[in-house]
């Protein structure tokens, strides 16, 4: 009894210690597996970040199926801020804030703050409605986008701190417009990212120190080139359908061929390049132009002055580059319409209107310098006119300035007329007031030959007076002279 | 008498509910084979652990360097270079205050010599149209590259081909990144 007491009582610490180290183990399994699940968890967690953008780009692009699907007018911000909130989505929620754009109309303000696996995270866009019923297609214009803090959702209607921002980043966006387009050309040619950087102010890279031995497979990356799209023959005769058909047979032309498409000129990098080029052509034009009317009226001025056998083969070659200046102008808003046309976005359009209007008012100011100069004697025609001693010259003086008013008059029309082609294009304020200052420069020199034509007939009319009384006088000595003859005799 | 042997008996037992040189044998050949059993698996945990990790960490780092290439390029309104159908290993673009950027690789020497090979860092550079250089316009998104290519495949889109490369390993990634399309969403 005693015995098989002591016997159930008989038991080690082997399964203990064995219990204990199996305890270990799985504990140090378990702490390294977290350890991986935390990295695997990073990897995630940067995802997420794509994940919430594509969340918020659902929940913008929900309400622009809204403002689709009805007029502008019925928009679901029309009189007050459209709100959603916490509206589960793709795993995550979303709360929407839309409102008008202060001061802008056809525009709206959307944010969307996004809540995903414990982040939150703010999107902005700013969209412009095209309210054209002929243009269903591409009705909404996003004109800004910009990731924020989750802070700058906007609690209240009205211009918070962030859209303020954003007003300035567009205005800084317009500003930047032309240089980009120009810094764009300017990269067209570039086949490395040495001679980008050179383009773009950036520092040159550093060359590899040694020569290290190649990886494998590490050829270096060819420049592939688009590819250009083969030309596709027309088909030939036995292309062309020769059933008769139904009705009174038509012979087949000889030589059946397409309809020759009129060349329509498509706006592309390439036309930006084209206009680019024009506006080289037109201001070498302009400057030329003033350079030889101001040369030919130095070469008139020499010695006494009058010199102008000598001057007018270079002012005819002022008029031939005034002519090229203008032709560049009008091919350059044709050019420039056609590229608005199809303006990317309104900031590319105004740019590039800009770049025109400012192209056309210097080539028109550097014009009208040079007409000026050209024509500044005629503002001394009371000087010119004391010298005539006869009506005939007068009368020839009067006649070559009156068929100059002609001509200054018509090219003045065709000057104006080719301005007010730019009317409706954009200016800065600096384009406008200098067009504004061409125009009345000009309007001058006009104004300057018509008052030297009124000088010159009244000195005609002074001369012919003069010299009718002289003729009145010598006919009367004369009969005077015969009567007393007579008399006498 | 009886409470004496009684006693004396207690005093035996405990003395033998002591370890024995038997039970003491089975305990070490547990724990012996416990642990064998247990370091064997801890060093391949060990190994696997070191390549996951190293392996993570470079897909942390190039996932990390994308992150922030797209957030540049999304941030895009308009690719400059390639061209629609080009292929460069260099990419410039116009962001959304239209300042052009440009992304490109440039020989990181350092890196070049502890992996005797060559090894690029992709570096942004967005300038300020002064001609000038300014370092504040600068930035390194990646320090150890192999290589990396650009191709346009449509006026608003870019496909980035690159290979990210570590002391042990190398991790290849390929994105298709698409710049805001500020012209209007279709």
């Amino acid at each position: 009894m005693i015995a098989s007491g002591t016997n159930s009582r008989r038991r080690g610490v082997a399964l203990p210690i064995a219990f204990l180290a199996l305890i270990l183990v799985i504990g140090m399994v378990t702490s390294i597996s977290t350890m991986n699940q935390g990295l695997k968890s990073q990897v995630f967690h940067s995802s997420n970040n794509q994940w919430s953008f594509l969340l918020a780009y659902s929940a913008m692009s929900r309400l622009l199926a809204k403002i689709h699907a009805g007029a502008w007018a019925q928009r679901p911000f029309a009189t007050a801020p459209y709100r959603e909130t916490g509206v589960p989505l793709q795993g995550g929620t979303y709360d929407l804030f839309v409102e008008n754009t202060p001061g802008h109309p056809f525009q709206a303000d959307i944010y969307v703050k996004t809540s995903l696996a414990g982040a939150s995270r703010l999107y902005f866009w700013r969209i412009t409605f095209n309210d054209d019923l002929l243009d269903v297609s591409n009705r909404i214009i996003v004109e800004f986008f910009k990731a924020g803090e989750s802070g700058d959702f906007p609690a209240a209607a009205g211009p918070s701190r962030f859209s303020r921002t954003v007003d300035d980043l567009l205005a800084e966006r317009a500003a930047n417009q032309k240089k980009s387009d120009e810094m764009a050309v300017t990269l067209d040619p570039v086949t490395t990212a040495k001679q980008a950087l050179e383009q773009l102010g950036g520092r040159a890279p550093t060359p590899f120190t040694k020569t290290y031995p190649s990886n494998p497979g590490d050829t270096p990356y060819p420049n592939r080139p688009a590819p250009t799209f083969p030309v596709v023959p027309p088909p030939t005769n036995g292309e062309v359908p020769t059933s008769p058909g139904p009705g009174p047979s038509t012979p087949l032309p000889v030589d059946p061929s397409f309809p020759t498409m009129p060349a329509a000129p498509i706006p592309t990098d390439a036309s930006m390049f084209d206009l680019n080029k024009q506006v080289k052509t037109i201001t070498d034009a302009a400057k030329l132009a003033n350079e030889k009317y101001n040369t030919g009226k130095d070469v008139a001025d020499e010695g006494t002055g009058g010199n102008w056998a000598e001057a007018n083969p270079i002012l005819n070659e002022a008029e031939e580059a005034r002519y090229k200046a203008m032709a560049g102008m009008n091919e350059l808003v044709s050019l420039a319409s056609s590229n608005l046309l199809n303006a990317p976005s309104a900031e590319a359009a105004r740019a590039t209107e800009e770049m025109v209007s400012s192209t056309m008012v210097t080539a028109y100011q550097d014009i009208v310098g040079g007409v000026s100069r050209a024509f500044e004697d005629f503002g001394k025609s009371k000087e010119i006119t004391a010298g005539l001693t006869n009506s005939a010259a007068a009368q020839e003086l009067l006649d070559g300035w009156v068929g100059t008013l002609d001509g200054l008059t018509k090219s003045q029309q065709a000057t104006n007329d080719l301005m007010d082609k730019i009317d409706t294009f954009s200016k800065t304020p600096e384009v406008a007031t200098a067009q504004a200052e061409a125009e009345k420069a000009l309007q001058a020199v006009v104004d300057s030959v018509k008052q030297a034509i009124e000088d010159a007939k009244a000195k005609l009319a002074e001369l012919k007076a003069k010299e009718e009384a002289e003729k009145k006088a010598q006919e009367e000595a004369e009969a005077a002279a015969n009567g007393g003859t007579q008399g006498g005799s | 008498m009886n409470e004496f042997s009684a006693s004396r008996q207690r005093r035996d037992l405990w003395i033998r509910a002591g370890v024995t040189m038997i039970e003491l044998l089975v305990v070490i050949g547990i724990v012996v084979s416990v642990s064998t059993i247990g370091m064997r698996f801890m060093q391949s945990v060990g190994k696997s652990q070191k390549a996951m990790s190293a392996q993570t960490n470079l897909q942390m780092e190039a996932r990390r360097a994308f992150d922030k290439a797209v957030e540049q390029v999304r941030e895009g309104t308009e690719l400059v270079r390639p061209y629609t159908g080009e292929t460069l290993p260099f990419l410039i673009f116009k962001d959304i205050v239209n300042r052009t950027t440009i992304l490109y690789l440039e020989p990181n020497n350092p890196a070049s010599e502890k992996l005797n090979r060559r090894v690029y860092k992709l570096v942004s550079y967005r300038t300020n149209y002064t001609g000038s250089y300014d370092s504040r316009n600068e930035k390194v998104l990646l320090d150890a590259v192999r290589g990396m290519t650009f191709t346009s495949l449509s006026p608003n889109g870019v496909q980035v081909n690159a290979a990210v490369i570590h002391e042990q390993d190398e991790f290849q990634f390929l994105a298709h990144i698409g710049l805001m399309n500020l012209g209007g969403l279709e």
